[in-house]
This record gives structure tokens, sequence and C-alpha cells, in this order.
């Protein structure tokens, strides 16, 4: 029915980059391990050597109250993930000006779980941290560079 | 009439030196006195430095710098605008007064009128019985009525004595004293009062007053007076450091509730702070006197539906291993304050003092293999349970192999866990361990296609996902349950090797996960808008391993499918369901929808079913769950949410606002109703009238609503 076998990791339209992400985070050790197992792009140790520079700007999670007990106790949270990136080409210029992935995914809970389910939440955060990089590497893919009006 | 009047010149422009500053008159005649005195007839205009006064007819002491202004006095200096019918003033040392004034400022939207001006210096002025608005021109929706207001141009400030706030020509409160910032900078003052009733508390005002105390900190103070408690001060503390630090402190006193005879109080505190180099240290302390507290106190349901309150520090630290790996440490230590609902007591969780953690990865050794160290230390305290410290050791090797279309990753580990108990669980005794294998095998393949919907290029991939993972079976009954439970059956949770999240329970699998998933993605933007997946669970042997009660999730779902994303521009959901097929019984339905043609406007309607959450007996979870964000009419507009309970047959959460925004003021008013506890229900009722202009808008109880809503934007 159409289907084709395709590439797990899309193709970039760079040939290096370097990624800029919050200290501390794992987001940027892991969008480097992705960017590495794509055919084309070569992973850059600074900004000024690569041809373009992701800048992940921000990932922070947040939790929000989805569903009450009949005690009015939480019993499901609502794990919201935000990433904001931006795309620099070598000389500093935005060719993707800062742009958010949001995520969310559900935490049924218990009070009486508090920490088993920090343990589960911190599979909802890796799962949602690993498809937003997912996700972030399906849009880099489609950007036209160099641009094409720089002929 | 002035004898013999000497004219300086023929033309009428006069040029007189030798001030500082110099000063152009102009007039249709212009007659004075050399080096004495000029005086200015029709459509006369002085200009001096930024400022340019124009009257009827004016005249102006050369010697004194002195200027007298008749009729139709207008002067436009840099911050303002003042008019009015005789102006007297010394343009050196700008004194002076003005009669029948009428100011505004050019900097924010605050004009008025009065008795008299009077200027004392560059920057000050002081106008005798006057009111004053930031309303538009011909509008005065509200205004003060102020025996005497000062202007200070430098700081941008208002100061009004002897004054009355007048809205819709009814005074709403007296005052001696009232400043602001005219221009809405930021500055020390009193913020938008918040007054309400509520049946706990009575009728209940709250008056916050902002203190800036730097660029980076800064401070709400709010006295609030609750008539069936009594007096309560609540202070917010807020400081951000160089992109290094950020912390929040919320510490409210009640010296004296009259009903319960006793001091209460709550300190809610939290602080993170960048220490460089991947590490981060964080803190947060959070406490109350009593049960009741929030319960009683705050209306705000992500206070009234907390339990455990944490106080805990520790650091982290996030960094490389090599050029390829991960090293990942944690260490705190944590307690808990668990507020008890008399009709629904849980059992208070484990104190970790302390825990720490040792996570390490390094990936692509000798080009094929990819090694994984989970360990931790733990000391787990409770007062009632059995103590004891835990050591987890889990290496694991796996050997992904990767081409271009797809992947496939064995994977090896031996997970070893050790425990020095304050008493024994079974009797097998205090120092006690358990050693599980786990083999895993993870593999995945995509597809794609292109789509074409209208004129919408579209790519829809076909991604299958077959996961399987074998762990023998080890009786686990002597151990303590410090901190595990079942995960919850979605997408992320069943490609895991253990069911169980925490450390005391390790799975006996040997089961199979099946997994499809569908995206649609925008070729052009690369943007994915929809989703569908499926997956399937397979035992090939009855898993042994269980966990008593309480549970909320049940470990019988093996079928999930799921869909989200947009259905159109407008139209989203995030909808899922699992089913367990031994009984063809669904055991859980999250559904979604939402409508949102606009940023502004949105209708969120949601049904939530959980067949027997094991909490205290067995009981189904069943929910529906719709909110609002939209425009009633012209400035007029709505938020509402309602969570229901179909089997307790009752509203968990109703929560209503409306706004209504005009130009120069803003009226909120806040409905809520929320169950606090089993049997406990609470209605609270909030009004706030924001004169916009006048004061800061600190605590809004409509964007506290409003940020419950799920695709809310905020309009402002």
């Amino acid at each position: 029915c159409g289907f084709k076998l395709r590439g797990q990791a899309a193709a970039l339209p760079f040939k290096t980059i370097y990624v800029t992400a919050p200290e501390g985070h794992t987001i940027g050790i892991e969008m480097e391990r992705m960017i590495k197992a794509t055919p084309t792009t070569r992973l850059s140790q600074s900004a000024a050597e690569a041809e373009a520079t992701l800048d992940i700007i921000s990932a922070i999670n947040e939790r929000a109250i989805l569903s009450l007990s009949g005690g009015g106790r939480v019993r499901d949270f609502n794990l919201i993930y935000r990433v904001n990136y931006r795309v620099l080409d070598n000389k500093g210029i935005e060719i993707v000006p800062n742009t958010e992935i949001s995520l969310t995914r559900v935490l049924p809970f218990l009070d009486a779980q508090i920490l088993a389910k920090e343990a589960e939440e911190r599979i909802l955060l890796k799962d949602m941290q690993s498809d937003a990089i997912q996700q972030i590497l399906w849009r880099l893919s489609t950007i036209k560079f160099p641009a094409e009006s720089t002929q | 009439n002035e004898s013999s009047p000497v004219k300086l010149e023929s033309e009428q422009k006069s040029i007189i030196k030798p001030q500082k500053k110099p000063v152009l008159i102009e007039a249709d005649r212009i007659t004075g006195y050399y080096k004495q005195e000029i005086e200015a007839v029709g459509d006369a205009v002085l200009h001096h430095g930024d400022n340019v006064l124009t009257a009827d007819r004016m005249k102006y002491y050369q010697q004194t710098e002195d200027a007298e202004v008749e009729g139709s006095v207008r002067l436009e200096r840099p911050n303002d605008v003042l008019q009015g019918q005789r102006l007297e003033i010394n343009l050196k040392t700008e004194v002076g007064q003005l009669t029948e004034p009428r100011y505004s400022m050019k900097e924010g939207k605050g004009r008025g009128a009065g008795d008299i001006l009077l200027f004392e210096g560059k920057d000050n002025y002081r106008i005798k019985d006057t009111n004053y608005t930031a309303c538009p021109e011909g509008n005065h929706d509200w205004y003060l009525r102020a025996k005497e207001l000062e202007i200070d141009n430098k700081k941008e400030v208002g100061t009004a004595r002897h004054v009355s706030v007048v809205f819709k020509d009814v005074p709403l409160l007296y005052s001696p004293w009232l400043d602001f910032s005219y221009s809405g900078k930021r500055k020390s003052g009193l913020l938008t009062p918040v007054a309400g009733y509520n049946v706990r508390t009575g009728f209940d005002v709250g008056l916050p007053v902002y203190l800036n105390i730097a660029p980076n900190i800064d401070a709400t103070i709010t006295p609030r007076i609750m008539t069936e408690r009594g007096f309560l001060l609540s202070n917010e503390f807020r400081y951000i450091g160089n992109n290094n630090m950020n912390g929040h402190l919320q510490l409210d006193i009640l010296p004296h509730d009259i009903v319960r005879n006793q001091t209460r109080w709550g300190i809610l505190f939290t602080h993170t702070q960048n220490l460089g180099k991947g590490w981060q240290g964080f803190m947060n302390y959070n406490q109350v006197s009593d049960d009741r507290y929030f319960r009683e106190l705050t209306p705000n349901l992500a206070q009234t539906s907390l339990v455990n309150l944490s106080q805990q520090g520790g650091v982290n630290y996030n960094g490389r291993l090599g050029t390829d790996g991960v090293l990942n440490f944690t260490g705190f230590a944590q307690r808990f304050q668990t507020i008890q609902d008399p009709f629904a007591l849980i059992v208070s969780p484990y104190e970790r003092l302390p825990h720490f953690a040792v996570n390490a990865a390094k990936y692509n050794v000798g080009g094929k293999l990819d090694f994984e160290l989970q360990s931790s230390w733990t000391n787990f305290y409770h007062p009632t349970l059995v103590d004891g410290n835990r050591t987890i050791f889990y290496p694991s090797v796996s050997a992904p192999l990767r081409n271009e279309y797809g992947y496939i990753t064995p994977k090896f580990g031996l997970h070893y866990t050790h425990y020095n108990l304050a008493a024994p669980v079974d009797t097998k005794g205090e120092n006690v361990d358990r050693t599980v294998p786990i083999v895993s095998l993870d593999s995945g393949i995509a597809f794609d296609r292109q789509l074409n919907l209208g004129d919408r290029n579209i790519i829809q991939t076909l991604e299958p996902r077959l996961f399987y993972v074998y762990a023998p079976y080890r009786n686990q009954d002597y151990l303590p349950n410090f901190d595990s439970a079942v995960n919850d059956f979605s997408f992320a949770q069943m490609l895991t090797e253990n069911k169980f999240s925490g450390g005391d329970r390790i799975n006996d699998a040997n089961r199979a996960v099946a997994a499809l998933t569908s995206r649609f993605v925008d070729k052009d933007t690369g943007i994915e808008f929809l989703r569908l997946a499926v997956g399937q669970m397979v035992n090939f042997t009855d898993p042994r391993i269980q966990l008593p009660l309480p549970q909320v999730t049940s470990g019988r779902s093996d079928f999930i499918a799921a869909i989200s994303g947009r259905l159109t521009q407008e139209i989203s959901t995030d909808s899922n369901v699992q089913i367990d097929q031994s009984k063809g019984v669904i055991e859980k339905i999250r559904s979604g929808i939402s409508y949102q043609p606009e940023p502004g406007k949105v209708l969120n309607f949601g049904y939530r079913f959980t067949r027997d959450v094991r909490e205290q007996v067995d009981t189904s979870i069943e929910q529906v769950d719709t909110s609002m964000q939209w425009p009633i009419y012209g400035n007029l507009r709505g938020v509402t949410r309602v969570n229901y309970s179909l089997n307790d047959d009752k509203i968990l959460a109703g929560l209503a606002g409306l706004e209504y925004n005009s130009c120069c003021w803003a009226l909120r008013v806040v409905l809520q109703r929320l169950t606090t506890a089993t049997q406990t229900t609470t209605t609270a009722f909030f009004l706030q009238l924001e004169l916009k202009g006048l004061m800061g808008l600190g605590n809004n109880p409509l964007q506290v609503l409003q940020q419950t809503i799920p695709g809310y934007t905020s309009v402002h």
C-alpha cells in the first residue's frame, strides 16, 4: 500500500552541526547521540566550525492535576514537557526562530506510592525527551539549507 | 499701562541671553524693556529647553527669569502637558503655580484636573483638590479624588493625600495616603486587592503590598482578614540569580485562629542552584501547622489536593563519560509531612536518609557494545514500618545492530540487590539479597509513504516494534517494599523490562510486546500532527510476583490503542483505551477532545475510566471533565472547569470565572467548589476590581483558574 522502508533517523541538511543545551540537562547529550546516528551529519565541537548550531534553549517539565479521587486527592497527573529550540547558521543568524514543542503523558498517581511514582515519572520524562528529540530532528530535516535564495 | 516701552525688535521674535538655556519667544506682538521684561500678546509661544509654553499673553522678566502667563495656558514638557488659566513660574528654579490646572502624563495614561498646581522644582509638582484617572479622555469610570496629589516625574510616581477611590461615581475606599506609578513601572506599593467569601473563612479580604527589593528580588506581603478566622499574614518572596539560581518562598501565618483557637502556619519553599560543570543543587521545604491547614485556608486545588509535603535537599550531576558516554549522580535526603484525611488514612511514604544513585553508560565500546550501570544506595526510614538500607547494582550490556531501516538490540543484565534491615520481613533474616538475570531483545523497523490531502503533503510512517523480556521467578516475599509499585500500562511503561517501578520487586517475565505506531508528519515543516498506536502484550508464562494493596493501576491490561494529535486544524484529541483480553473487559479509558478555533477560545471534553483502583476498597474511577475558555460577548469572557465523578455522583472540582475587561479597569469574579477531603467540600467566591494604571496586579484569581484548563492561552 505504498509504504517503503525508510531510515530510522531523518537526514539533516547540514554536514556539520553543533549542539548547545542547558548545562546539567541530559537532553543535549541525548540529542548529540541521535545526531551521530544520522547518516550524513557530523557533530562539531564548537559553533565556529559547524555549518549550523542547534540551540536547545530550555527543556522543562511541569505537572498539572488531571483527575481527582472522591476525596479530592490527585489520581492522575498530566506531565507536560516543553522544549524550546532554535537553529543558527555559522554567522549566528537564526535560520529557525525559537520554537516550542510540548508533549504530555499521563501519570496515574496514589499518594501512598509517591516514591514509586517518582521512578515512573522518570520513565515518562525520558520517553517524552526522546520523543521530543525525534520530533526536532524531523523538523530540522525539512530546513532548506543553504537557503535557496543564495544561488 | 507701561510707560514708553522700548521696542526690542521689529519682528515677532526675540532671543534673550545670557541664560544657560536660551529663551525664545514668538507672538503676534512683542513689546518690552531692554534686559528687563518682555510682553508677548496673541498666540504667544515661549521655548525654554525642552519646554514649550503657549498662551494668549505672557510677560517674561529677564533678570529674575520669572514668567507671568495668562489665557489658554499650555505648557508642554518632556514628561507631561499642563494646561490652565494663569501661570506664574520661574524658569530657572521651576517654582511657581498654575490655576485651574489640567494635567496629563506622556508616559502612561494618567491625567486630571484640580484647583491649583504648585511647581516645586524641576521634576516635582503638586496639585490641590484634584481628581486623577488613567481612563482615556471623555471617560471617568474610575478616578481618585484627592486633597493633594504630588507628582514626581523622576520616579514616575504619584502620591495622593486624603484620597478617595471613586468607581462609577461610587466612592469605594478612603485613604490618608496612596502612591502609585503613573507610568506602570514596577515599584513597591499596593497591589490590586482581592475580596471574597468562603464558607470556611467567612468574608475574606487581602490587601497585597508589593516590595520591589532589587531587580531580581521581590516580595508580596498580604495582610488578609477573614471574619471567621482572624488575621493572616501571607508573605511571598521570589529571587533569581544570574542564570544560576532561583527560589520561591511562601510563608503564611495566622497567629490566632478564632475557630480552632491556635496558631496556624504554612511554609512552601523551593530553591535550585546551578553549581556549574553539570552540577545542580536543589532544596525544598514544605510544612504546614496541621492537617486541615490547606483545606480550610487555601481555596486552591493545587494545595488542597496535597498529601505528602516534601522536605528535601540534594545535588544532581549530569555529564559525559568520555566522548561517547554519560554519567549521572544524584544524592539527596528527603522526608515528608503526610497530611491525613481522617476518612482515608494512608501509610506515609518512607523517608530516604539519604539516597545516592550513580548511573553510567558507555556506548560503542569496540564499535559494537553499549555498557550501562544503574546503582544506588538508600537508607529507608519509617516510624512504623521496617527500616533498612538497600544497595542496588545493575550492570548490563547490549549489542545494538542497526542499519538504515531498523535495529535489533539484544541486552543482558544482572540485577543484584542487597538489604540490610532493622528487622526481618520473613524468616530469612536481616541481611538478605536477590539476584535476577534479565534478558531482553528490542527491535524496530520503519516504513513511510507520501499522502496528499488537498494541497498538503504528508508523510505517513509505519513503525512496528517488537520487545521481548525474560527474567526468571525469584521469591521476593522476604523483601520489604520501600518504593515499588506496578507501572501503568501505557506505551512508555510497557516497553520496560520491569513492570514494577522502584527497586524492591523485579518481575518474573517471559513476555513479548508488539507495538505499531503510525505518525502523520507534514512534509514541508516536519511537524508531527497525528499519531496512532496499538500495542499488545503476550505473557508466555503467568507472572507470579504480585504486589498487595494499594495500587492505582491494574496489572491485567494487555492491549492498548491510542490516538493523539490534530484531527483537523481546530479539533485535537488525546485518547487511549486499555483492555484485559482474558476477561474481555476495558480496564482503562482516557479520552479527551479539544476544540480550539483560535487562541483564547478552547473547549475541552474528557472522559476517564479506571476499573478497580485498589486504594481502600476496590472502586472504579469514572469521571467526566469539561473545561472552556471563551469570549462571551464583547469584553466579557469566561472560563469554567467541571470535574464530575460519575460513581460518586458529585462535582469534585467546579470552577467558574468571568472577566470584564474595559479600557481602564477589569472586573473578575471567580466561583469555585472543591472537594478537599472525603465528605468535605469548600465553596469560595472571589471578586477583584483592577483599576488599570493605579495599582499593579498581583494575585489574579482568574489566572490561577485558567492555568488548570488545557490549551488555555493568555489573552493579555
